[in-house]
Formats: C-alpha cells, sequence, structure tokens
C-alpha cells in the first residue's frame, strides 16, 4: 500500500502540530500563503492570531514564551515580512527567550535572481539567531523543524528562524514520524562537576558576608524552588538582575533589591563589600556591573551557569560551576552548612534607609504632580497576586521594577537585554494567550506605546482583557533625564505632542480612562481590574522627574547616585 | 598586547558556520590575516584554519563563542609561534536526557 502524501505546507503544520503548538503569531503574504492555507485547513487544532505588523507577531510569541516557558512561534512572508522580524530576533537572543519563527521565501529556482520580495534573511539574521536553516526541498521539513525546536529550547534557549521555500511548501511527500533525539555536536546541558560543586561549598561555608545575585537564568531552568532552599539554607541575602526580579517573592526577608544602572542603594553598594558574590543564570551586563575594573574586585566569585562562554566574560570567576542550575543548585544546598547572617542582612537594611527619601517622593508624594510610583503603589494593592506585569523600555520600566511586588513565577516580562522600545503592547498580547487565566497588565509609556500601537487591533480582534497603564508624561522620559543630568539639559527631540489617546482607546473599542488627578487614581485602578475587558488608563504623570538611585554609565557600583 | 594566533576548527561542513565564525571575529574588530577551509574525506566535516591578530585574553573568550556555535566540533588555537595547540574542550555530554523534550 502507498503512504498517504502531503504538500510541504501541511507537512510543516503537521510538524508544529507534533510540537505540541497551540499558538502561532504571524502576517500572511506571498510566499507563505501555501502555508496560510494548511493553517485554514487545520484551523480547529492551531490558533493562528493576526497582529498588525511582524514585529508584533514576533515581540507576541516572545511574550507567550515568557510567561509559558514553552516556544512561541511566529510566521512572516519573505522580504519586508521577514526583515520585520529582525528586531524581536536580536531581543529573543539577548533575553534567551525560546521562539521558532518561519519565513516564507521566493520559489528556489529565484533564489539570487532579486525577484520579488526576495531578501537574503538567513544571512541577515545570522548573528541575531541561536540557529537558523533555510528549507529548499520538501523531504527537510519534518528534520529541519524538530531540530529548529529542539535547539531553541534547549540549554540557554535562543531564537531560531527557519526560511522555506514557496516550492518546498508545495511539493508532496510522505509523513515521517520519526523524531530528532538529538542534534549532532550540540551539547546544551554541560555536566556539573562534583569538585566544582565542594569548591564552591567550602568557599560559601567559610564566607561572613555572602551575597547572592539572580537572574533569568533560575526562571529558564524552573529552578526556583532549588533557589530559593539554597538562599535560605546558608540565609544569603538576594539582589537580582531586572529579568531575575520574578524568581523570588519582592518582600521575601532575604531579597534585598534591584541590581544595577537603577537598582536599589543597598545591593550595588555592598557588592562592593560582600566576601562571596554567588552568581546564579545571570551574565553580569554592563548595566548591571557598571565600570568591571572596580567591581568586587574584593569578593570571590562563584558563577553558576548553563553555558561555558559566559563564564570569565565580563568577570572573573573563582569557582565556576558550569551546568544547568536546576541539577547544581540542589547539589550545593546539600553540601552547605545552615548559617545565620543577621548583621550582615541588617546592614542592607541600614543602607536601604539611604534611599527612603527618594521612596517617599516615588510612593507619597507631597506636590500636585502625580508619579509613576504612586501608581505602581495601587497597582500592587488592586492587582491579582499571580498577575504578570509586562513593562515597556524607559523610566516607567525601572520605576516598576523598583515597586512592583512581584508575587508569582513567571510575572515579569520586559525586554532587557535590547531594551526595545515598543515591546510591552504585543508580548502583553502573547503573554494572554500563553496564560490565559491570568491578569495582563501592560505598563507603558507614551513614547513606547506609539512605536507599536498598531497592535490595539489585535486586542480588539481577539477580544483580550489585557489593562493597559499608559504612564503619560508626554517626553521620553529616559533620555529626557540623561539629557537633564549630562547633557546640560539640552532637550533635544525628546518632547511629543501626543494624540488623544482616550480618542484612540474608543476607536478600537477599549475602555479608555484618564486620570490627571490623584483622588480618581485608586478608584479608576480598581474598576479597570474589576473589568473583564481590555482598557487604557491613562495616568498623566510629572513631566521632568527623574529616576534615582542611579549609576552613571561608567562608574562603579559604589558610586551610585541617590539624586 | 596583540599576537598572532593560529586557530583550527572541526566543523560539520555546512558553509554559514564559516560566515559564524567570521561574524565572531568581526564584531570584535579581530584582524584576520589567513584563511583556509578544506572538506575531510567523510565530506561531512570540514577543517577550518585560521590567523588572527589578538591578545591572549580576548582570545580565549572568542574561542569560547565559537565553540558554542551549533556545528562546531572541536576548536584548537596556539601563538603562532609557539609549538603546542591549547585544546579547547566542547561542553561535554549532557547529563540531562537529551532526547526530544516535549513543550
Ligand atoms: C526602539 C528604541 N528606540 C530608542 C530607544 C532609546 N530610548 C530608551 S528609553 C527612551 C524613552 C522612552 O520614553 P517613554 O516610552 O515615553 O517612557 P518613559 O521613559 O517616559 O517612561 C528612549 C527613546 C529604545 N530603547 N528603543
Amino acid at each position: 500500500m502507498q503512504e498517504k502524501t502531503y504538500i510541504g505546507s501541511d507537512i510543516l503544520v503537521k510538524e508544529l502540530l507534533a510540537e505540541k503548538v497551540e499558538y502561532i503569531f504571524g502576517y500572511p503574504g506571498g510566499a507563505i500563503m501555501p502555508v496560510y492555507d494548511a493553517l485554514y485547513r487545520y484551523s480547529d487544532h492551531i490558533h493562528h492570531i493576526l497582529t498588525r505588523h511582524e514585529q508584533g507577531a514576533i515581540h507576541a510569541a516572545q511574550g507567550y514564551a515568557r510567561v509559558s516557558g514553552k516556544v512561541g512561534v511566529c510566521v512572516s512572508t519573505s522580504g519586508p515580512g521577514a526583515t520585520n522580524l529582525i528586531t524581536g530576533l536580536a531581543d529573543a537572543l539577548i533575553d534567551s527567550t525560546p521562539i521558532v519563527c518561519i519565513t516564507g521565501q521566493v520559489p528556489s529556482n529565484l533564489l539570487g535572481t532579486d525577484a520579488f520580495q526576495e531578501i537574503d534573511v538567513i544571512d541577515i539574521s545570522l548573528p541575531v539567531t541561536k540557529w537558523n536553516a533555510q528549507i529548499t526541498r520538501v523531504c527537510d521539513i519534518t528534520y529541519i523543524i524538530r531540530k529548529a525546536f529542539y535547539i531553541a529550547r534547549s540549554g540557554r534557549p535562543g531564537p531560531v528562524l527557519i526560511d522555506i521555500t514557496k516550492d518546498a511548501q508545495l511539493q508532496k511527500d510522505i509523513f515521517q514520524k520519526t523524531i530528532c533525539q538529538e542534534v549532532s555536536n550540540f551539547h546544551p546541558y554541560p555536566q556539573v562537576h562534583e569538585n566544582n560543586i565542594k569548591t564552591a561549598a567550602a568557599l560559601i561555608n567559610s564566607a561572613k558576608k555572602p551575597l547572592a545575585l539572580v537572574g533569568q537564568g533560575v526562571t529558564l531552568a524552573n529552578a526556583e524552588e532549588e533557589f530559593k532552599a539554597f538562599v535560605e539554607k546558608a540565609d544569603i541575602p538576594v539582589a537580582s538582575t531586572l529579568l531575575g526580579l520574578d524568581v523570588m517573592d519582592s518582600v521575601h526577608p532575604l531579597f534585598v533589591g534591584m541590581l544595577g544602572m537603577h537598582g536599589s542603594y543597598a545591593p550595588n553598594i555592598l557588592t562592593n563589600q560582600c566576601d562571596v558574590l554567588i552568581a546564579v543564570g545571570m551574565r553580569f551586563d554592563d548595566r548591571v556591573t557598571g565600570d568591571v575594573n572596580r567591581y568586587a574586585r574584593q569578593a570571590k566569585v562563584i558563577h553558576l551557569e548553563i553555558e561555558a562562554c559566559e563564564i570569565g566574560k565580563n568577570i572573573f570567576s573563582h569557582v565556576p560551576v558550569l551546568g544547568d542550575c536546576k541539577e547544581s543548585l540542589p547539589l550545593l544546598t546539600e553540601k552547605i552548612r545552615k548559617a545565620a547572617h543577621k548583621g550582615w542582612l541588617a546592614h542592607f537594611r541600614i543602607m536601604q534607609r539611604k534611599e527612603e527619601k527618594i521612596i517617599q517622593e516615588d510612593l507619597n508624594p507631597e506636590k500636585d504632580d502625580l508619579t509613576m510610583g504612586e501608581v505602581i503603589k495601587w497597582i500592587n494593592q488592586y492587582k491579582d497576586k499571580d498577575a504578570v506585569l509586562v513593562t515597556d523600555v524607559g523610566q516607567h520600566q525601572m520605576i516598576a521594577s523598583r515597586y512592583f511586588n512581584f508575587s508569582s513565577r513567571k510575572s515579569q516580562i520586559t525586554s532587557g537585554g535590547l531594551g526595545t522600545m515598543g515591546f510591552s503592547l504585543p508580548a502583553a498580547i502573547g503573554a494572554q494567550f500563553g496564560a490565559r487565566d491570568r491578569q495582563i497588565i501592560c505598563l507603558v509609556g507614551d513614547g513606547g506605546l506609539q512605536m507599536t500601537l498598531q497592535e490595539f487591533g489585535t486586542i480588539l480582534q481577539d477580544q483580550l482583557p489585557i489593562k493597559i497603564v499608559l504612564l503619560n508624561n508626554n517626553i521620553l522620559g529616559m533620555v529626557h533625564q540623561w539629557q537633564d543630568l549630562f547633557f546640560e539639559k539640552r532637550y533635544s527631540s525628546t518632547e511629543l505632542l501626543n494624540p488623544d489617546f482616550m480618542q484612540l482607546a474608543k476607536a478600537y473599542d477599549m475602555q479608555g480612562r484618564k486620570i490627571t488627578r490623584r483622588e480618581d487614581l485608586q478608584k479608576a485602578l480598581k474598576e479597570m481590574f474589576e473589568l473583564k475587558k481590555a482598557c487604557l488608563l491613562e495616568v498623566v504623570v510629572k513631566k521632568q522627574y527623574n529616576v534615582f538611585p542611579m549609576i552613571p554609565s561608567g562608574a562603579a557600583v559604589d558610586e551610585v547616585r541617590l539624586a | 598586547m596583540k599576537n598572532k594566533f593560529k586557530i583550527v576548527i572541526l566543523a560539520s561542513n555546512f558553509a554559514r558556520i564559516i560566515i559564524r565564525i567570521l561574524i565572531i571575529l568581526n564584531r570584535r574588530n579581530i584582524n584576520i590575516l589567513y584563511l583556509n577551509v578544506v572538506p575531510l574525506e567523510d565530506s561531512q566535516t570540514m577543517r577550518c584554519t585560521l590567523e588572527v591578530e589578538n591578545s591572549e585574553e580576548s582570545m580565549h573568550k572568542v574561542i569560547k563563542q565559537i565553540e558554542k556555535q551549533i556545528g562546531v566540533i572541536s576548536t584548537l588555537y596556539q601563538e603562532s609561534d609557539k609549538e603546542k595547540f591549547i585544546p579547547v574542550i566542547k561542553q561535554e555530554k549532557s547529563s540531562m536526557p537529551s532526547g526530544y523534550i516535549q513543550n
């Protein structure tokens, strides 16, 4: 009996189903039309979400991946459809987000002929993908798609792009059921060495002033519990990177705040006073370290990391512990002694008081103008416990990171390494699909919102109950702050003449509300969270307002400024 | 201080791996003095030999980035006037199940 044959695009979609893909974010076009035709046939099994721009589609796939831990999938056509994905690929690469992008391509006989909408997306995307490949024959689809998913999710996750020519989408073949066992010469999970664990444990046991730094690696490894058990046993204060904020409950007694440029005062200062620094799943980004030559020189550094090239890249590591921290943390916890570091922890609390004045000004301002901080304060009051905060990039992002109450796993989504303005709205859309029952709060500035504003259309079409909180200061706040502090107040092109956002909300059938006075804020937030449909809450906040503490770029962590 | 280094890379025989390697070097403005690529007998693998100008410290980091590329099998490097190659051991085989992990 002859086996049943399928066209390439059907095989592709069946492959996605085999990978248990439920949602695809994308935008159609000529070179990907056979795939869209297959998606039509399989629409009972896979839900395609039509965004309003390919950048929206890829950020949505990222938001989906970040909240669900699964691989996000996005589809676009060749040429401009493919180039519109580049920002998202770069963002996903630096923030280790597992996504698979499928782009259509002109028929293989036209490759290299400057055909209509032909672009060499493989070469363009080389530096911004973990792996990429082009499929020109139907018989390669199964293997390459499986390899793509395997690579995207394994080890340190990342984006994979698969370009598939139109003829390969239309050729016929049988559907192969063999599975991708492994990819040759790719070893995503390095072995944890017992010896390094021993050395690290001995160092931690001898420490008087240990400090743990936690990053997104712990979230990606699903090792939040293992991390907590580790720091609780040895009573180690924990500071986090921007993307590690949701690893521990923000009110956990061992949590001492965020690191880096706009992090808290105490952990930044005390980084340069601790005796043992234990970094887990973080990569010592320059926004965290400031001047590397004056970073934690007094400390012995233990670095738990899954990727060899991150160890010693920016900061020398005395005890590297290569491996998945889901595996290495319990081994380490077993070997360390129970300890108490009361005096050292108290030191953090004392230091924190220096920041009190800033905190009061942010959260309980006396002047009339509303501040971003007080909005976050009231969001904390009325949000669901497991709400997900999706922030854009700028001052509001830093203020939210400082004050938002992260109280559940995978509750923070933001563009960290790339700092992509416009990320939050589409990422919130993806996050809502990844966590249908969770409250998704999109916190965005007036600049960032207008970068991907078109995705209001996606929210409308899919009836998503996203809560958009727009902190409108009518300027590009973060750049304005730098101009204020480092460019002698020459405010070059940072003023925005904004549209009437309420009319925009109305146009997209969103519940809109604009707040300009403090007395209306609480009620508006409360009502917004009670509503089961999309809302845009615009809060007009103080225009000129600088975020502190701040480590000026190039300065050392203990030169953090309070004003 | 910059020295000359010779790098030998064994990789799957796939043209874009070479581009990925060159991107790593170019991104750091590392001067490439020599490049030679030959397929090996089995035609599945190739050997890529390069000579570059770089500092010792940067060299070490760059090699780790090259090692990370999917398809690179092993890498050796040495200072051009030295005899002995420094072998770089690719991340060892997994202790986790490396099979088909579902979402
Ligand atoms: C795509 C992109 N372009 C430019 C920047 C540089 N940038 C960083 S923050 C910022 C201002 C953001 O302004 P807004 O969205 O209004 O937020 P605010 O800082 O006022 O909270 C800019 C322009 C960026 N991060 N991303």
